[in-house]
């Protein structure tokens, strides 16, 4: 009765949590406040690969990340790192946790329809389905990041607190704030390439080549997130008594 | 007869562990349709250990040895049966009972890791109600038996091994326990750490009049204080008596030792009983009781020998032995 | 003797919190999510669409801020690690409820808590001038009052989940779906006074619009607050009080005491 009740719950939570974002959503356009300029129709599409780039999160790296922390309390990363294949993708793979399967679903149904009352034509829904992956690939890279943490703090729920946040604040696009957080949200931490940037290469809005660069940030964190791997090993290796 | 301190009646444990198989269909099976198995940790175990008494717990690892502990000590609920400690239910978790008793997990610990030892000191002292100023003072006492006073101040985890566990005795111990369980507290402790933990241990019950009931790997530890065994294989008890008698039940050899005037073959020996070691100048035979003076006596007229002595057996033999022979 | 045991173990959860300051740190930065709503709601009153003004957005959303602050809590993880390591095993053999060593631990984290709050409050009264605004004694000791409330259902919320590690492997989900309805229906999505007329009455009798809108809004003056709030916040912390004792009474039976 243990993961089939979390999973029934997860159904529900995704639901109240999905409805919940669309209400706010509504709060805003119901005034006439245009979500930074956005018809509502487009800004479900920045809602739709937030909710996905949180699913993902949930379903394959909150498992995993949470074991780096237990290993790294254990003392059991030491195995993992006389496994001949790559410590770093050995660790974030080898978990799958299903509660993030409803998430999953919801977030593809609220882009589907996004994508259907935005009028995206076979090239829109081809840059969907590829920035989404871009998107994907950044937000794990980032968590990643974040996790390798652990390895000096030893709790790490503060981290997937912080990275849930971020992943919440993506949720509308980013030209809704005023712009001192636009800022912030762009250059800080790389909020606009996770959700707004997608939708923007998906409404062919690409014009600036601002959207572009989320391939570039993505493949960065990710350079960045595998050195920082490679340091903290060490820091660990020769920390351990 | 006094009332015992510890009392275990007919006590049994299941545990009903979920199967899973591994990989992801593995995990997709689990997910839909649940398979338990029962594991009878421990079954209608019945002893009684008097106040001030000294016993050693032995067992194979899964014996159920741990398990009856924890049931002793509350931690976890009999499945049937009945565990008394001081005349008590320790599964009510009364304060008055707890502060009497205490357990000892060896290479677990209760101290804070990132703080000074003392800290956690003011919590135990706290929480078991001991003023202050008599706790510094008990704290003084236990950590000059120990040989840990000057430890005190530094983080946990700074510590070696057998420092830890020191100062995880001294915590353990605060409180002035009437009743000591200890489970495996000398492990993977060096040997000075060892002989100074069963030393204290003695000091302690001798100045206190205090029980204990120990499990331990090491014979050394249960030779050292143990008077009287209890021996779990398989979650039943086994044998229940004084450490000699162990011997004389299961296990009637004699340990012979030669040293031979030239080397000969392990063979040569193999018919006098077992050979433990040979091949060299030395040689030990485990022999029975019986043949003893037989043998002895071929062995003298058949090889020029330096030196003979006879022993009792080493006792990890023994134990060895009573496991492998399983249920009497 | 009963103040000499709380005195000592508020003193050394508070030593044990500040050894953990970066992650608390980390904390604190996964709290801003207030200020994105405020960012998107004070755009919206800047170009004139909504009920209140940007600087009153500002306002809220802080009062918001600090109220959820003060009432994050953990048990349920720390509570369902311990079960699952058998640190518990240690916990039960001494003559103290788990229940105060971990509600020591949350009070010892808002003392190390409580001067960031005060620093990001300074940070945030320079880069909003005039958003921050003395909301008078009164108000502030009603907030302060609403605020532990607040703090004590979460609490036994958070505990009760964590009671469930004795049945469930994970009920992490669990806790995760109290957020989630914390966190639409408190007003951190936004003031609450926006909210259709029928969902605000029946929100009322649940406890989430008083565990963030009710000290918010006495502290940010925004629309009187709900004197009702006070009585619906107490019941319930009575209830998930009664609640987690009956766990733990019922879930200890199910201890294996495994991993100690």
């Amino acid at each position: 009765m243990e993961y089939r009740a979390a999973f029934v719950v997860a159904m529900f939570a995704s639901v109240i949590e999905t409805a919940g974002k669309l209400f706010g959503v509504y709060l805003f356009y119901s005034s006439g406040f245009e979500l930074g300029g956005w018809p509502w129709q487009e800004a479900l599409l920045v809602l739709g690969f937030a909710q996905l780039v949180d699913a993902f999160f949930l379903l394959f790296f909150v498992p995993n990340l949470r074991r780096i922390s237990e290993m790294v309390q254990d003392g059991t990363l030491d195995f993992v790192l006389l496994k001949p294949v790559d410590s770093q993708f050995w660790v974030s793979a080898q978990k799958l946790d299903p509660i993030g399967l409803p998430y999953l679903l919801l977030g593809a149904a609220v882009l589907g329809y996004a994508g259907w009352a935005s009028g995206l034509g076979a090239g829109g829904w081809a840059w969907l389905a590829f920035a989404g992956a871009g998107a994907v690939f950044l937000v794990y890279a980032l968590a990643f990041l974040l996790a390798t943490t652990s390895i000096w703090f030893v709790k790490i729920f503060n981290v997937v607190h912080f990275l849930s946040s971020m992943i919440w604040s993506a949720q509308y696009p980013v030209q809704a704030y005023a712009r001192p957080f636009r800022l912030f949200l762009t250059f800080v931490l790389p909020v606009y390439f996770m959700t707004t940037a997608p939708a923007e290469l998906a409404l062919g809005r690409a014009g600036g080549g601002a959207p572009w660069a989320m391939f570039l940030v993505g493949l960065g964190l990710f350079a960045f997130s595998r050195a920082f791997w490679r340091f903290a090993l060490r820091f660990y290796t020769s920390a351990s008594s | 007869m006094a009332a015992p301190a510890v009392l275990a009646e007919q006590l049994s444990k299941t545990f009903r562990v979920a199967e899973k198989e591994p990989g992801f269909a593995g995990t997709l099976r689990h997910f839909v349709r649940r398979r338990y198995r029962r594991i009878e940790a421990v079954r209608g175990v019945s002893f009684e250990i008097a106040p001030g008494e000294v016993v050693g717990f032995l067992g194979p690892n899964g014996a159920g040895k741990t398990t009856t502990l924890k049931m002793l000590t509350g931690l976890i609920q009999p499945s049937s049966g009945r565990a008394r400690v001081l005349g008590r239910d320790p599964y009510r978790r009364e304060a008055g009972l707890l502060r009497e008793l205490t357990l000892v997990m060896g290479n677990k610990q209760q101290l804070i890791w990132d703080l000074p030892v003392l800290d956690s000191l003011r919590v135990n002292a706290a929480v078991y109600e001991i003023p202050w100023a008599e706790a510094q003072h008990r704290t003084a006492e236990l950590a000059e038996m120990l040989g840990v006073a000057e430890v005190l101040r530094q983080p946990v985890r700074k510590l070696s091994l057998g420092e830890r566990m020191k100062a995880e005795l001294l915590a353990s111990l605060l409180h002035r326990p009437r009743v000591l369980f200890l489970d495996e507290p000398t492990l993977g402790l060096d040997v000075n750490a060892q002989l100074a933990v069963r030393r204290f241990l003695k000091a302690y019950r001798e100045r206190y009049g205090a029980t204990l009931l120990l499990t331990s790997h090491y014979m050394a530890d249960i030779e050292a204080l143990a008077e009287r065994v209890i021996v779990i294989h398989e979650g039943r008890l086994l044998y229940d008596g004084p450490l000699g008698g162990l011997v004389e039940r299961f296990a009637p050899f004699k340990e012979v030792r030669l040293m031979l005037a030239r080397p000969a073959a392990a063979a040569a020996f193999a018919r006098f009983g077992e050979v433990e070691e040979a091949g060299g100048l030395r040689v030990r035979l485990l022999v029975e009781k019986d043949r003893l003076t037989g043998v002895v006596a071929e062995l003298l007229a058949n090889f020029e020998l330096r030196d003979l002595s006879v022993d009792e057996p080493p006792l990890e033999e023994v134990i060895g032995r009573v496991f492998a022979k399983g249920a009497v | 003797m009963l103040l000499a045991k709380a005195r000592t173990l508020l003193a050394v959860h508070f030593a044990y919190m500040m050894e953990y300051r970066a992650e608390i740190f980390f904390w604190i930065l996964g709290g801003l999510v207030p200020f994105f709503f405020m960012a998107a709601w004070s755009e919206a009153a800047r170009q004139g669409y909504t009920l209140y003004s940007p600087l009153e957005y500002a306002r809220y959303f802080f009062a918001v801020f600090v109220a959820r602050q003060l009432a994050i809590v953990w048990a349920n993880w720390t509570f369902s690690d311990w079960v699952r390591t058998g640190k518990l095993s240690f916990y039960l053999l001494q003559p103290l409820d788990p229940m105060w060593r971990l509600l020591a631990d949350h009070v010892g984290e808002r003392g190390v808590r409580l001067p960031v709050l005060v620093v990001i409050g300074g940070v945030f009264a320079a880069l909003f001038p005039g958003a921050l605004v003395w909301p008078g004694w009164g108000a502030l000791a009603l907030g302060l009052a609403a605020s532990t409330l607040a703090f004590l259902l979460s609490f036994f919320v958070a505990y009760s989940v964590g009671l469930l590690a004795f049945w469930l492997e994970d009920a992490t989900e669990i806790f995760e779906l109290w957020y989630v309805l914390v966190l639409f229906f408190s007003g951190m999505l936004a003031p609450l006074s926006l909210y259709p007329e029928a969902v605000q009455r029946v929100l009322l009798w649940t406890p989430f619009p008083h565990l963030v809108y009710l000290p918010a809004a006495l502290w940010s003056g925004l629309e009187p607050a709900d004197a009702r709030g006070f009585a619906v916040l107490f019941v319930w912390t009575l209830v998930f009080f009664a609640v987690s004792r009956l766990l733990w009474r019922l879930g200890r039976g199910r201890y294996s005491a495994m991993g100690a």
